[in-house]
């Protein structure tokens, strides 16, 4: 599969003053890919990088090093962009537009040939259930409203890649899942989606992949499974309470807490899961169920910055 | 008490850390003041003087005097020379004064011609050529000649009126009226009646020139004025329905075309602040398109702002445009065209708007007051009329003068007025373009 996003070796350094020395690296030598048709997340603390990341990937800002390719061409070719779509967190249409003149405004601007007759407005205003405020002036839009028209704007030129920046930012939350729904089919029509959220919760919903930089590094990129299976911890589910020889026994052997039923094992080498069910077996207990231990988003995100900080 | 000082205290710290508005409060003023002040007498250095060509074609030697009077005139600079084409001084002939008022080379022209004072003249005569395109500078050179030349009046005053009474009377009538009176004063005083008419008839030109004249206002003046032929032309703009606002139409406009097109320029700022930019930079448009597109957006709207002015002065105040208008629309165009690039530098050397409308504010008002919207340059001091050429509101001045005052043709427009505007714009963008690139905004 190819890549829709890929970003080598890139830096960006703002210099503090002309021909400073104590400039501020705001990405520090950022290489990671991602492919056609998934949405991606991009995770981060305040001041990480994430904005520069985006506005980089955009063509808004000049990466210092490195390189970015989209599509499989330079961010330094401006064409490009007419394949990208972009929701600008805070964004601000002239107020005295009304929703469909946004759409319009912002498709040509794409360079997306449509009128305000277009059926093509129609059906992303639909999408994103604004149809009836199409003629309204978007000075009396609520803040979900405004979010939603965002949306709107920036899939209506049907873009390959489409950025959003808080999508479900001021969005109540039957708003939120009706925008994860609007995700989940552009990715079923193989865009690609790229998110920058606060909202872990939500990002751990829709995204395939997830990429977590801080100070500038990126710390942790993969799959949510990936980065959610805590592979140190097993739990496995037992039918009756272990017998108190079978319990002194393993101890001997395995390091694992008991509570429930639950057995949470502390995996130190690989094959430690099969010897302790082994074992488990030996002594006949049945067993009920085996899962490695998953932690949420959220969990891994704080472990990831804590790591980082060690 | 304790909370009012900490009000106080943060609001000086807020005025401090706003370097704009420090600017604006300070630096604005102080420069205004040394600029008025110097126009006015009261900065240092020497007021410019006004130069006006002297071509004295009389051999006399009331003449010579009078001429080296204007000479040392602390107002006026006599211009007797030019080069001409192979680089050699010469004289200034009364044609070529002509000439040189005619093309705006010199304000004005005094000569003073073989008949100015014969043997039998009952008057001083006088030829003054001027082109009044500054009211003031115009006026000044006018009120100064009058001034030098009817301060020598009341020396001259018996032997003008003497002549003046023979050209009346006849030259016979009037000798037996000398003899009478002489014969009837000697009867009285014990006088020679030869030495009467004598001393009636003889003057000493030296007597005149070795005397202080009377520098007041004397109210002989009108009795005096009589005993002088000052034959003026006005050698340009006669035909000018309403030369006053003709005068100051062309500075008054460029100077609110900076406003409105370093504020179109500045916009940038705005934009960067309501997102939109942020949203322009994402789209498929390179950073010169939307540069370029800006910058015919500010000239379109900077020539739409002068043509409704003019047009403005034209139904108002009778301002003729359209007898030039061809050339008119040249010089509106290349006058935003420098203004936009002025207006695109502050905006790339600038961090915020805010910080660009006081660099705007600060240049925009000193090269208004230095190129000439607000006072004629010739009434500047010599240092301050060389600075004011580096601005390119002296140039734009200048052009709407020659177009609207001087009904200029394009050749004579092209060089050196529409060239430096064009130079300007075309430096102006260079310097933009340079620094928008450094601060990656292109």
């Amino acid at each position: 599969m190819s890549n829709s996003i890929s970003v080598q070796n890139l830096t960006k350094i703002f210099e503090s003053k002309p021909f400073g020395k104590n400039g501020i690296t705001a990405l520090d030598d950022v290489s990671f890919s991602i492919e056609k048709g998934i949405i991606f997340g991009l995770l981060g603390p305040n001041g990480a990088g994430k904005t520069t990341l985006i506005k980089i990937l955009l063509g808004i800002v000049f990466p210092s090093k490195g390189t970015a390719e989209i599509l499989d061409e330079n961010i330094e070719n401006w064409r490009v962009r007419k394949k990208i779509g972009y929701l600008p967190e805070n964004h601000k249409f002239p107020n005295y537009l009304t929703g469909e003149e946004v759409i319009v405004y912002n498709a040509k601007m794409s360079g997306f040939h449509i009128d305000k007759n277009s059926p093509k407005i129609s059906e992303v205003l639909n999408l994103v259930k604004m149809e009836k405020w199409r003629k309204t002036k978007i000075k009396k839009y609520s803040k979900g409203m405004l979010q939603r028209l965002g949306l709107a704007q920036a899939i209506v030129h049907d873009p390959e890649i489409v950025f959003l920046d808080e999508p479900t930012d001021g969005v109540d939350p039957i708003g939120r899942k009706e925008i994860r729904d609007i995700l989940v089919e552009l990715k079923e029509k193989g865009k690609t989606i790229f998110i920058n959220s606060h909202l872990l919760s939500e990002v751990e919903l829709v995204t395939d992949k997830v990429a977590i930089l801080n100070e500038g590094k990126l710390v942790k990129f993969g799959t949510v499974d990936e980065l959610t299976v805590d592979r140190q911890i097993c739990e496995i589910q037992i039918e009756n309470d272990l017998p108190e020889e079978t319990l002194t026994l393993l101890k001997q052997n395995f390091s694992f807490s008991s509570d429930n039923h639950i057995l949470t094992l502390e995996i130190k080498n690989n094959d430690d899961t099969n010897k302790f069910m082994d074992e488990l077996r030996k002594n006949n207990v049945n067993i009920l169920s085996v899962n490695q231990k998953k932690s949420s988003l959220e969990d891994t995100f704080i472990k990831s910055l804590t790591e980082t900080k060690d | 008490m304790k909370n009012i000082i900490k009000l106080l205290r943060k609001d000086f710290i807020r005025f401090i850390i706003d370097k704009p508005a420090v600017m604006l409060t300070f630096l604005v003023p102080a420069v205004l003041i040394v600029i008025f002040g110097s126009i006015f007498g009261g900065g240092k250095g020497s007021r410019g003087k006004i130069p006006i060509i002297i071509v004295n074609e009389s051999g006399v030697e009331l003449a010579d005097f009078i001429e080296s009077e204007i000479d040392s005139s602390t107002s006026l600079r006599s211009v007797k020379t030019i080069s001409d084409d192979s680089n050699n001084v010469i004289d200034i002939s009364h044609d070529k004064a002509k000439e040189l008022v005619k093309t705006g080379k010199y304000p004005a022209a005094l000569v003073i011609p073989t008949d100015f004072f014969t043997d039998t003249s009952s008057a001083l005569n006088f030829k003054y050529y001027y082109d009044p395109r500054n009211e003031i500078e115009s006026q000044l050179i006018q009120g100064t000649i009058q001034k030098t030349i009817f301060a020598k009046m009341p020396q001259l005053f018996p032997l003008l009126m003497q002549r003046q009474a023979e050209s009346f009377m006849g030259g016979e009538s009037a000798d037996s009226f000398k003899t009478e009176i002489a014969t009837m004063m000697s009867e009285y005083f014990d006088m020679d009646p030869d030495s009467i008419i004598e001393s009636m008839t003889s003057f000493d030109i030296t007597e005149l020139t070795n005397q202080n004249g009377d520098d007041s206002t004397n109210e002989n003046f009108d009795v005096i004025s009589n005993l002088i032929n000052f034959e003026s032309q006005q050698l340009v703009g006669a035909e000018i329905k309403n030369p006053g606002v003709t005068r100051i139409v062309g500075g008054w406009a460029i100077m609110f075309l900076l406003f409105t097109l370093t504020g179109a320029a500045t916009s940038i700022f705005e934009e960067m602040q309501d997102g939109t930019l942020k949203r322009i930079f994402c789209m498929p448009i390179a950073r010169y398109q939307f540069i370029f597109s800006k910058y015919i957006y500010s000239i379109s709207l900077g020539v739409v702002q002068l043509i409704v002015l003019f047009l403005f002065a034209y139904f108002l105040y009778d301002v003729d445009i359209f007898s030039n208008i061809g050339n008119l629309l040249v010089i509106i165009f290349a006058s935003a065209a420098a203004a936009v690039a002025f207006g695109m530098i502050i905006t790339a050397a600038s961090k915020s708007l805010a910080q660009a409308n006081g660099i705007a504010t600060l240049f925009i008002l000193i090269m208004s007051a230095l190129g000439g919207s607000w006072f004629p340059v010739t009434l500047f001091p010599d240092w301050m009329q060389v600075i004011s050429k580096f601005t390119l509101t002296y140039w734009s001045v200048e052009a709407f003068l020659q177009v609207l005052w001087r009904n200029a043709s394009f050749q004579d427009l092209l060089f050196p007025y529409l060239l430096i505007l064009i130079l300007i714009a075309f430096v102006a963008n260079l310097i933009a373009i340079n620094l928008f690139k450094k601060r990656q905004v292109i």
